[in-house]
């Protein structure tokens, strides 16, 4: 089932100016898809989070730090509930790690789809300790 | 890694050869007459179980002799149950500071994979396992290590404490109550694809 939320246009007004009041002009409705995807390409920015491959049918997906991490929108009115499931760079301290991609989700889905994140659960599936971004391997 | 029965062992087997210890030396001073001037009934030449044929006939004495060994059978079943190897690994760690603000939770095993990969990366070791076991705040890890017979014990040991563990401890964010290696060897090697060069 496919939940949606009516928000406020994010920057609206910017660079120019209307005598009109917003909610007049029309309704921006977001679905719960937009703020899952929004969400997990947020926390796919953050340095020591990934998510895992798709593999095929669901079958053999391993973990994979440049994939986006899976996340799960539960929107209640304009308020969202967010839960993650992601792979860390192992030996990022977790707490830290998962606590300052709560920080930034909370923070960034909000100004990108003007949905407020309230509660984010997250669950890591794997602890990835391959090459960093920054490192190659020769073959 | 495994945890037996052990303890639970050693006090059943006390308490039954106690049992049988006490019955065994009632049974050899019955019949050396030594317990006749306490009751007639254990003298040598006297018959105590002369009159069991009349009890046999109560009518109550099937239900209670198998109620009794069903009590029995399920007590056994339950300590052979026990017997079976348990790893006792911790539950799923939890890592939130505020739970109103979202749960994080990682199953242990999760940081016991890693671990045991960071351990196989070590020079001559042919596997590793890892088991976690207590809560996040006090953890307890126990390492079996297999080693190649080249290898030197001591230095990866050493590797262990200076690298393998605190990278575990980083991870965790809490101090590893107590940590236990096992260390076995073995003529089997283990080829590796890359090689860390720099």
């Amino acid at each position: 089932m496919i939940e949606e939320t009516s928000v406020p246009p994010p920057g609206r007004d910017r660079g120019r100016t209307t005598s009109a009041d917003p909610a007049a002009r029309g309704r921006l409705v977001l679905a719960e898809r937009v703020v899952e995807k929004v969400a997990a390409q947020c926390a796919s920015e953050i340095a020591d989070v990934g998510g895992r491959s798709r593999g095929f049918l669901g079958l053999g997906r391993q973990g994979d730090p440049s994939s986006r991490p899976r996340v799960t929108a539960e929107l209640t009115g304009g308020v969202a509930s967010l839960s993650l499931e992601l792979g860390v760079r192992y030996p990022a301290s977790i707490e830290e790690t998962t606590q300052r991609l709560r920080e930034e989700l909370r923070h960034r889905v909000a100004g990108l789809t003007g949905v407020e994140v309230r509660q984010i659960d997250i669950r890591v599936g794997y602890l990835h300790q391959g090459a960093s971004a920054e490192e190659r391997t020769l073959r | 890694m495994r945890i037996l029965a052990g303890a639970l062992n050693r006090t059943w087997l006390t308490i039954i050869g106690l049992v049988l210890l006490v019955a065994g030396a009632a049974w050899l001073l019955a019949a050396a007459g030594v317990l006749a001037p306490l009751d007639a009934r254990l003298d040598p030449g006297a018959t105590p179980l002369g009159g069991v044929e009349d009890g046999l006939g109560l009518e109550w004495l099937p239900a209670v002799l198998i109620a009794a060994a069903a009590l029995l059978a399920l007590l056994a079943l339950a300590w052979l149950g026990r017997q079976v190897p348990r790893r006792r690994q911790a539950p799923t760690l939890q890592f939130h500071r505020d739970a109103r603000e979202g749960v994080t939770l990682m199953d242990a095993s999760v940081i016991s994979e890693a671990v045991a990969r960071d351990v196989e990366e070590l020079e001559h070791v042919t596997s590793a396992r890892a088991v976690l076991r207590g809560g996040r705040s006090a953890p307890e890890l126990t390492l079996r290590v297999v080693l190649h017979e080249r290898g030197d014990a001591q230095e990866v040991l050493e590797a262990i404490t200076g690298w393998v563990l605190p990278r575990a401890v980083r991870a965790l964010g809490a101090p590893l109550a107590d940590v236990g290696v096992e260390v076995a060897v073995t003529r089997q090697s283990r080829r590796r694809e890359h090689v860390r060069v720099q």
